[in-house]
Parts: structure tokens; C-alpha cells; sequence
């Protein structure tokens, strides 16, 4: 049973990304969806997740903030991140590579890419 | 008036380019650019406008303007469902479209215009709608057909086309002393 939950303040977004996902043969047996940071850190504590797609810029609590947040938890478990977002320098790709993160993605992204890097993640149909 | 050169004419060639990536790869929905003209801020009507400011080196606004049709044409290809009125989903989905061109820009320009702060968007539609801005000398609430957003900017915009129905991509840009 795979389970992913994914951060983006956008409804759409999340709705596109699983979408993505879906039709990239990626196996995932739950999406469980937060609006920011702050809702996706109770979902955190809410079940045992296999991965975490984040976006950077959200309102209450950035995706930056939530990745630095969740990693001084100390979690037994350490849950793969996947940032997805709009910013692509390679400062923001490093601040967030220091902060926690496992890998990035940068919108807008093809099928393919998502299934190339999330495919590291999560089982392939 | 159409523009032959101007000193972001590299941004403008970013922003189409960025414009037809994104609706390429997220939306899918073929799209031609057109050929760029000004705008006075005065003349936009439209149903739906998608606003993202910026700050930085320079400063301006990033926007996206389109009409019912194709808001809902957008929106049903990014849900893939059939999606016949504007709502919060439609909203969402200008908003995010408007961020994607807003960062893919920031992503590509920041060696020629230096860093960039980005807004989060702010969408705003309706059939009977309207904007007046603060420089007038009385607040009002107008009721016409469409958005109209009233300032004393020009903008240049970059239309596009998909199948019969148009928007355009516009901005506004100056560097800041």
C-alpha cells in the first residue's frame, strides 16, 4: 500500500499532479492532499506515508518551511521529499536539497519527468 | 500599435515561449502566438484576469487575460473533465497557469533582469464585474458585461490562439532606480 501526500495550495495542481501520476504507471494506492505546510504537518502525524510531493510558495507555511519543519521532527521514519514547484534556480534547488529535500521538480514538468524521478520513489505498473 | 523593438524584447520572446511550454506539457492545448501590441489599460475587457506582481530589480505585473470560453477550455484539459461554468476550480486553474508563466519567466530572465519577487496570483471574475482604480475620485462597483481593469498603465500584450478562441499575456515592466 503506497501513499503519497502532496502540499500545493493549489487544488487544481494536486489534482493534475495525481493525475500525472496515475497515467504515468506509477503505483500509489492513496493521495492524501494538504493546502500548505501547516495542514500537511498533521497529516504527517496522521499516517505513514511512503512520499511527499511539496510546493514551495503557499500561504501559512511555505513548502521550505514544512521540509525543515519535518526533518527536525526526527521522525523514525525518514519520508522521501519531492519538492514541485515554479522556482528553478539553483539556489532554491540546493536551499531546498539543505533543507531535507530528496529531489525537485520544476513546473512545468512533462509526464515523463514525473515519472523519472518519482519512479525512484514509488513502484512503476 | 504593434512593437517592433523594445529594451525587454527578450523577455517578451520568454514569456511566449514559457506560455506555449506550459500549455504544451500541463494543460495540453495547441496554442500560436500572435504578433504583440500595447494595450491601454482603459480598453481590457475580459471575463477572467489572473494578476502576479513582481518586485525587484525591476518591478511590474504579469497578468492573464481570457474569456469564459476559453477559462473553461483551460480548466477542462487541466482537470480532464468537462467543466461548463466558472467556479473556484476554473479560478485555480487561470491562478496557476498565470504562476507557472510568472516563474517560468523568473527562471529564464533573472541573469537580465536581475532577482525577482513573485506574488502569489490574485484572480478575479465574473460576468458583472468591474475594477476602478484608487486614482479616481470616487470609489465604484460598475455592472457591465465583462471585467474591465481601469488604471492608466499600458500594457504590452502577447495574444494567443486555440482553435477560434484568443487571450493574451500581458505585462508591465519598468526597472526600478
Amino acid at each position: 500500500m503506497s501513499k503519497v501526500l502532496l502540499i500545493d495550495d493549489s487544488a487544481v495542481m494536486r489534482k493534475i499532479i495525481q493525475r500525472n501520476i496515475k497515467e504515468s504507471g506509477l503505483i500509489v494506492n492513496e493521495f492524501i492532499e494538504a493546502g500548505d505546510g501547516a495542514q500537511a504537518l498533521e497529516k504527517v502525524s496522521a499516517n505513514e506515508l511512503d512520499l511527499i510531493l511539496c510546493d514551495w510558495n503557499m500561504p501559512n507555511m511555505s513548502g521550505i518551511e514544512f521540509v525543515k519543519t519535518l526533518r527536525s521532527l526526527n521522525l523514525p521514519q525518514k519520508v522521501p521529499v519531492v519538492m514541485v514547484t515554479t522556482e528553478g534556480s539553483d539556489s532554491k534547488k540546493l536551499e531546498a536539497k539543505n533543507s531535507g529535500a530528496n529531489d525537485y521538480i520544476t513546473k512545468p514538468f512533462t509526464a515523463e519527468q514525473l515519472r523519472d524521478t518519482l519512479g525512484k520513489y514509488l513502484m512503476i505498473n | 500599435m504593434t512593437i517592433t523593438t523594445t529594451m525587454y524584447d527578450n523577455v517578451i520572446k520568454e514569456i511566449v515561449d514559457s506560455t506555449q511550454e506550459i500549455f504544451a506539457t500541463m494543460i495540453p492545448v495547441e496554442i500560436t502566438a500572435g504578433e504583440s501590441f500595447y494595450q491601454k489599460e482603459e480598453n481590457i475587457t475580459t471575463d477572467l484576469i489572473s494578476l502576479i506582481s513582481f518586485t525587484g530589480e525591476h518591478s511590474g505585473i504579469i497578468a492573464l487575460f481570457c474569456n469564459k470560453n476559453i477559462a473553461l477550455k483551460i480548466t477542462s484539459n487541466m482537470l480532464g473533465i468537462e467543466v461548463t461554468e466558472l467556479h473556484q476550480d476554473t479560478k485555480d486553474a487561470i491562478g496557476e497557469v498565470t504562476n507557472m508563466i510568472a516563474g517560468s519567466l523568473k527562471n529564464k530572465v533573472c541573469e537580465d533582469l536581475g532577482s525577482m519577487h513573485l506574488s502569489i496570483p490574485v484572480v478575479i471574475g465574473g460576468a458583472s464585474l468591474t475594477i476602478s482604480s484608487t486614482c479616481k475620485t470616487h470609489a465604484e462597483i460598475s455592472l457591465p458585461s465583462a471585467v474591465t481593469c481601469n488604471s492608466r498603465s499600458t500594457w504590452v500584450m502577447l495574444p494567443f490562439s486555440s482553435e477560434g478562441e484568443t487571450f493574451n499575456v500581458g505585462l508591465i515592466i519598468k526597472k526600478n532606480d
